[in-house]
């Protein structure tokens, strides 16, 4: 092998090896929200985050109207409502993140899109698909903190919403 | 209507006002069943959709009408027709987009087609059918009156039944001005399905009690308000605060800092059956529920976030930023609204199962009495017990 296969080689390498640190940071938030760890979720956004949910229709339409459309503050209001305030009936949700397809522009930079499907079990053990939905992610690296999502855009599918959502996908 | 229950299902004082529930009402298919021959099939104006989306010759929208599928589409004279979702031929569905334009209504089944005006236009192979054949026998079947009112598409199966305006009484201009008098543009769309009564949904949104207790993060929002039942069944809640009320509130932080429920004569208003309305002249989204239901334990929404005609594009989305934080299925407000209709629902089949309905019985309308009263729900069910036939 010359140097040029070698370096070729090792760039491949580090660009596979970004794409799986992103992967897990995608696997990471979902696990986090999963277990209601809502301060491990929130960790997983950037500072200057936008998180966005709009229902496939709206979307379609180009109708701006979102189901969540949270900057970091938002964000922090909906941990506190999902830990504080809501009245919900306790429930459990499994994420499925599939499909995900990884780009890095460049060494700070990353983009992920995924299928994420939702699946509640309610306090008696019934579980049913609640939300599946399209994700589109910009990510970036803050070296030791690691990846943070940036910006997040949900594209609901199941626009037909079940009752409410609590955590978000 | 005299002292006593209405064939067991709504209690009534000696002074003929309703003050008790039986929750049959929720759960009883034959109630069910009466609901959509009596009301949804009957003296009321039924609301299904916004103007918005059918304005030009050619368009058309899909929706229920009780559990009944429609069709609305304005005709090429400008006249807005509501017809069955339904082929005349084999009873297929014929029309299945959401909304749309277009000239010819096609039948998947076998080409049958219809026009603007629901006349049967194209049959293929007529001749196996005869002489004795004519299309003009075999139109979209009618659903009724349609009118328009402020933007909002009322229809009706009752030929009887008095014009929009005279039904709304005067809940009429409240609405046509909270509505801009239709002059509106759509934000977007909310729909979700709820696993309670329709009728649980109506109530939730005309209840003023429930605000600071259910929704904690309304807690040191709420102020006093003003409670109506008008005639017909309508309800309305509108926000009585001072002016240095309303100083302290805004100077507070919170999520619900810039809430559209606290800012001034916000408007909460429910029309008998199906509409429920939140707005205020002074904010930029207006609020449209429309109420589907779906078998005794299910409720569709298909709610329209309407803003002021002429917002420039940056004001709509940060509008609809804002809108979103408290209302919708993620909202801060509306979350907790459909875990309590669940609630009610889930233990709706207990032995004992009523709603008493007699805060502020003997308030007036209006009045600093009427605060978190409820009229409007006793209004409710007194057409909901008129429409339904029961006697004393």
């Amino acid at each position: 092998m010359s140097n040029k296969d070698v370096a070729f080689a090792g760039e491949a390498v580090e660009i596979h090896l970004r794409k799986q640190a992103v992967l897990d940071h995608l696997y990471r938030v979902c696990e986090a929200i999963d277990n209601f760890d809502c301060e491990t979720w929130a960790d997983g956004f950037s500072d200057d985050c936008q998180y966005r949910m709009i229902p496939r229709e709206n979307y379609d339409r180009g109708l701006p109207l979102c189901l969540i459309d949270d900057d970091r503050a938002g964000l922090l209001q909906r941990v506190k409502l999902i830990t504080e305030l809501w009245q919900y009936e306790p429930f459990r949700e499994t994420r499925q993140l599939s499909n995900v397809v990884v780009t890095s522009p460049s060494e700070g930079t990353a983009t992920a899109k995924a299928t994420i499907a939702v699946y509640r079990t309610s306090s008696e053990g019934e579980s049913s698909l609640h939300m599946v939905a399209r994700i589109e992610d910009n990510l970036v690296n803050l070296g030791d903190r690691g990846w943070k999502i940036k910006e997040r855009l949900v594209i609901l599918e199941s626009f037909k919403v079940h009752n409410n959502i609590v955590l978000p996908a | 209507m005299t002292e006593g229950t209405l064939n067991g299902l709504v209690s009534l004082d000696q002074r003929n006002r309703v003050t008790a529930i039986d929750h049959r009402v929720y759960t009883d298919a034959a109630v069910y069943s009466a609901e959509m021959a009596k009301i949804f099939s009957g003296p009321a104006w039924i609301f299904l959709g916004l103007e918005q989306e059918v304005l030009r010759p050619g368009e058309f929208l899909t929706t229920y009408m009780g559990e009944v599928p429609v069709l609305i589409a304005r005709d090429d004279d400008n006249t807005l027709r509501i017809f069955e979702n339904v082929c005349t031929h084999r009873g297929a569905m014929v029309e299945r987009h959401a909304h749309g334009c277009t000239r010819t209504f096609r039948c998947l089944y076998h080409n049958w087609s219809f026009g603007l005006n629901g006349a049967l236009t194209g049959v293929p192979k007529p001749d196996s059918y005869g002489e004795s054949f004519c299309k003009e026998d075999y139109p979209l079947p009618s659903a009724g009156r349609v009118e328009v009112f402020a933007g909002l598409i009322f229809a009706s199966r009752d030929p009887k039944v008095p014009s929009v305006p005279d039904y709304l009484g005067d809940l009429g201009p409240i609405i046509a001005d909270t509505m801009r008098w239709g002059k509106v543009e759509l934000l977007g769309r909310h729909r979700s399905v709820i696993d309670a009564n329709w009728k649980l949904f109506f109530e939730n949104t005309v209840d003023a009690y429930h605000a600071e207790n259910l929704h904690r993060p309304l807690k040191n929002y709420v102020v006093d308000n003003a409670n109506y039942a008008f005639p017909n069944g309508h309800g309305l809640i509108r926000r009585l605060a001072t002016a240095q009320e309303m100083a302290k509130i805004e100077a507070r932080k919170g999520i619900a800092h810039d809430s559209t429920l606290i800012v001034g004569d916000q408007r909460t208003l429910g029309v008998f059956p199906n509409l429920l309305m939140l707005g205020s002249p002074s904010r930029p989204v207006i609020i449209i529920r429309q109420l589907i239901p779906k078998g005794r334990n299910r409720l569709e929404l298909v709610v329209y976030y309407a803003s002021p005609a002429g917002l420039s594009a940056s004001e709509k989305e940060r509008a609809a930023r804002e809108i979103c934080s408290l209302f919708g299925p993620s909202g801060a407000v509306s979350v907790d609204d459909a875990e309590a209709m669940q609630a009610v629902q889930r233990a709706a089949v207990a032995h004992y199962s009523k709603t008493i309905l007699t805060r502020g019985l003997n308030a007036s309308p209006g009045t600093a009495e009427s605060s978190s009263g409820e009229l409007s729900l006793r209004g409710f069910y007194e057409m909901w017990a008129t429409c339904m036939g029961l006697a004393g």
